[in-house]
C-alpha cells in the first residue's frame, strides 16, 4: 500500500502538523506516508511549524525502536520540493499565464473574469482568499512542472505495478489555495491514472469549513482574504462537491462554530495560527481513510452522507472522538504516547546531559546505565540524540497546549497541569498518573521502575553476584522503546 | 512476573536469606570457636552455650533482617520519582548498613554480660560477615527495586 498525504495551503499545513504527531504516536498505519505540501506562500507560518516538526522527525530516523511497536511506526517521506509552489517569486497572475502573449478574444475574457488587482498582485503570499486566481494558477502550472510530473510518474508507475495507492488531501474550502487546489489536484491525480488502473487509486480529502474570522485591516488597500466571504465561498464549494464531484472516494467536511478571532494576516510568516481541534479531527479523518479498506466502490453512483456533530461545543473529551481506529483504542494509544513524552520530559530530559557529562551521579539513575556502551560510545552521541528528541517533545507540548486552549472551551484530552509545568520539571504525581482523564493510571515511579529493570529474575541476579553475564547496552531508539513500553498501563 | 509477584518474591528472598545468614553465623561460630568459648564461660556445657548463643543469633539476625526490610520498603514505597530532584538515596542505605554493623559489634558485648557467656572477636567477625556483608549488603544489591539498584555500594558492578 502506498500512502500519500498532500497538504494544500495554510489550513492543510496545520493538518499536516497533527498528521506528523499521529505518525509518531502510531495512530497512522505502519509503513510509510509520503508527504507533499503545496503552498504558493512558502514562508507561511503554519507551514513553517509543520516543516519544523517534520524536520524533527527526520532527525530521529536513525532511532532503532524495532518494528513490533506502534511507536514511530509510520515513517514520513518528505517529497521535494517542500513546499511546492505553483508560482515563482514575485509572479502575478498575468505573468503566470503570459498575458502579453494571449490572443485578443482570450485576453478580453481574462480581463473580464479577473479584476486588475487580481491580475497584477504578486502571489508571493498565496492567492489571498481568491480561489479564482488559484484555480487558474494550478491548472496552468501543474502539467508543466517537473516536480509535479515526477510525483505523477511515481503514482502511475506504482498503479501500473498493481500496487494500491491512497492519497489524502487536506485544505480549507473557504480561503484561496485550498479551495482552488483541492478539486483541481484531485481531478489531475485521477486523470493521470489510466482508466483500467483506477481501481488501484483511492482519493480522500479533509475539507476544512470556516471556524475562525478576523478583523480586516482598514489601512490595507491591497488584495487579501476577507472573512465575510468565507461562508459564501464555503457554500459554493459544498455545492460543487455535492453536484459535480466524482473524484473523491471519501470526503470529510470538518468545521466548527466561528468562535475564534485570529490576527489579520495577508500571508507569509505572520500567518501563524494555533493548532485547533479541527486540525486534530482532520488528521483523524486521514487516519480513518488510510486504515479503512472499504471505500465507496462506485462513487459515481452511490453517495453516502454520514454526519457526526457535537452538540455541546463548549466541552470536548475522549467521548467526542472515535473509540476504535482499526484494531486499537484511540484514546488509550494517544494517552500512552503523551505519557511517554511526559515521562521523558520530567524524568529523562532533565538529567541525561548531566549524566553524559558526568556531572550527575549515575547511581540515582539506573536507567542511564542502559545507554552506556561497553564499546565506549561517545557521550556526545547520547546527548545529540537526546537533544533531537527533546526538540520534538517541545513541539508536541506546544501543539497539545494549543489544542486545549481554544476560545476558553474545556478540552479534556491531557490534563493541562501536566504540560504547563513541563518547563519547570515539576509535576503533581496524581496529575501525571491520571494525565489522560481515563481510568488508566501509572505513576512516574512505576515507569522508572520498569525502565530500570534489567529483565533478570532473582536467580539470575544472584548468579550476577558471582560474575554472571551482563546485558548489552541499548542505543537511544531502543531506550525510547523501553520507555514507551513502560508507559503501557496493563502489562 | 507482575508487580505484586515481584514484591512478594523480594520479601520472601529477604526472609529466606536472613534465615540462611542466621544458620551460617550459628554454625560457623559454634564449629570454630564454640567449644573453646563454652569452656571459657565457666566450663559451661557446649549445648548450654549453644542454647544461649542461638538467642543472640536470632536477635542480631532479626535486627539485620529488619534493616533489609526497611531498605526495601524505602526504595519500593517511600522514595518517589515525581520531579527533578537530585537527591541521593545512598545515605539511607549506608545508615542502615551502619546500624547492622553497630548491632553486630555491640550486641554480642551486651549479650555476653547479660547471658553470662563468653564471646570473642571471631564471633564478631563472623556476625559482620554473615549479617552485615551477606545479610544486608549483598542482599540489598539483589533485592533493591530496579529504580534504585545502583544505590547499594557495588550495585553497578553486579547488576
Amino acid at each position: 500500500m502506498n500512502y500519500y498525504f498532500i497538504s494544500i495551503g495554510g489550513s492543510g499545513a496545520k493538518v499536516l502538523e497533527s498528521v506528523v504527531h499521529f505518525c509518531m504516536a502510531g495512530i497512522m498505519p505502519s509503513g510509510k506516508i509520503s508527504v507533499f505540501a503545496i503552498d504558493p506562500d512558502n514562508t507561511n507560518g503554519n507551514l513553517a511549524r509543520s516543516g519544523k516538526v517534520l524536520e524533527e522527525y527526520r532527525q530521529m530516523e536513525n532511532f532503532n525502536v524495532g518494528l513490533d511497536t506502534p511507536l514511530f511506526s509510520t515513517k514520513v517521506e518528505l517529497l521535494q520540493p517542500f513546499p511546492w509552489s505553483p508560482v515563482s517569486i514575485n509572479q502575478t497572475l498575468s505573468g503566470l499565464i503570459k498575458f502579453n502573449t494571449v490572443t485578443a478574444p482570450a485576453g478580453k475574457l481574462y480581463t473580464a473574469l479577473y479584476t486588475k488587482q487580481e491580475r497584477d498582485t504578486s502571489l508571493n503570499q498565496g492567492f489571498r482568499g481568491h480561489p479564482a486566481i488559484g484555480a487558474a494558477a494550478f491548472a496552468q502550472q501543474f502539467n508543466q512542472n517537473a516536480d509535479w510530473r515526477r510525483f505523477l510518474n511515481d503514482i502511475t508507475q506504482a498503479a501500473g505495478q498493481g500496487q494500491s495507492i491512497k492519497i489524502f488531501l487536506a485544505g480549507s474550502v473557504f480561503g484561496g489555495t485550498g479551495a482552488s487546489g483541492i478539486p483541481t489536484i484531485a481531478r489531475l491525480l485521477k486523470s493521470s491514472i489510466a482508466p483500467n488502473l483506477q481501481s488501484n487509486l483511492s482519493i480522500g480529502g479533509a475539507l476544512i469549513l470556516p471556524y475562525f474570522d478576523f478583523v480586516e485591516n482598514n489601512t490595507n488597500q491591497g488584495l487579501f482574504a476577507r472573512s465575510k466571504n468565507f461562508l459564501m465561498n464555503t457554500k459554493a464549494a459544498i455545492t460543487y462537491y455535492s453536484q459535480r464531484d466524482n473524484v473523491f472516494d471519501s470526503i470529510y467536511f470538518i468545521g466548527d462554530a466561528i468562535s475564534r478571532r485570529e490576527e489579520f494576516s495577508i500571508g507569509a510568516d505572520s500567518q501563524k495560527n494555533n493548532a485547533h481541534l479541527v486540525d486534530f479531527y482532520a488528521a483523524l479523518a486521514a487516519a480513518d481513510f488510510f486504515h479503512n479498506q472499504n471505500h465507496n466502490p462506485n462513487p459515481q453512483t452511490v453517495n453516502t452522507f454520514n454526519t457526526i456533530y457535537h452538540n455541546n461545543n463548549q466541552t470536548f473529551s475522549w467521548s467526542d472522538f472515535p473509540t476504535q481506529i482499526n484494531d486499537f483504542n484511540f484514546s488509550a494509544r494517544f494517552v500512552r504516547y503523551a505519557r511517554f513524552i511526559f515521562a521523558y520530559v520530567y524524568w529523562i530530559k532533565p538529567h541525561i546531559s548531566g549524566l553524559a557529562d558526568g556531572q550527575i551521579d549515575a547511581k540515582n539513575h539506573a536507567w542511564y546505565s542502559k545507554l552506556v556502551d561497553k564499546n565506549n560510545r561517545p557521550p556526545q552521541n547520547i546527548k545529540a540524540d537526546a537533544q533531537n528528541f527533546a526538540n520534538y517533545t517541545e513541539s508536541f507540548i506546544d501543539w497539545l497546549n494549543q489544542l486545549e486552549n481554544i476560545d476558553n472551551r474545556s478540552v479534556e484530552l491531557i490534563k493541562p497541569s501536566v504540560f504547563t509545568a513541563a518547563s519547570e520539571y515539576k509535576i503533581d504525581p496524581d496529575d501525571f498518573s491520571s494525565c489522560g482523564y481515563t481510568d488508566d493510571k501509572l505513576t512516574l515511579g512505576a515507569i522508572n521502575d520498569k525502565i530500570c529493570a534489567d529483565g533478570r529474575g532473582m536467580l539470575q541476579r544472584v548468579r550476577g553476584l558471582f560474575g554472571g553475564t551482563k546485558k548489552n547496552s541499548l542505543d537511544f531508539g531502543q531506550f525510547l522503546r523501553q520507555l514507551y513500553d513502560a508507559c503501557k498501563v496493563k502489562n | 512476573m507482575n508487580q505484586d509477584t515481584r514484591v512478594a518474591t523480594n520479601l520472601l528472598t529477604i526472609i529466606l536469606a536472613t534465615f540462611v545468614c542466621m544458620a551460617l553465623a550459628y554454625f560457623l561460630s559454634s564449629n570454630f570457636v564454640g567449644h573453646q568459648l563454652a569452656t571459657d564461660s565457666g566450663n559451661m556445657s557446649y549445648s548450654r552455650w549453644q542454647e544461649k548463643f542461638q538467642v543472640l543469633v536470632v536477635i542480631v539476625g532479626a535486627i539485620t533482617g529488619l534493616c533489609s526490610f526497611i531498605w526495601f520498603g524505602l526504595a519500593k514505597w517511600i522514595f518517589e520519582i515525581n520531579s527533578y530532584e537530585p537527591v541521593s538515596r545512598r545515605p539511607y542505605w549506608a545508615g542502615l548498613l551502619a546500624v547492622t554493623l553497630i548491632v553486630n559489634i555491640v550486641a554480642p558485648q551486651i549479650y555476653s554480660l547479660a547471658a553470662g557467656i563468653k564471646l570473642n572477636v571471631t564471633v564478631t567477625g563472623v556476625f559482620i560477615l554473615a549479617f552485615t556483608v551477606i545479610g544486608y549488603w549483598l542482599l540489598s544489591i539483589v533485592v533493591t527495586p530496579p529504580a534504585f539498584k545502583y544505590v547499594p555500594l557495588g550495585g553497578s558492578l553486579l547488576r
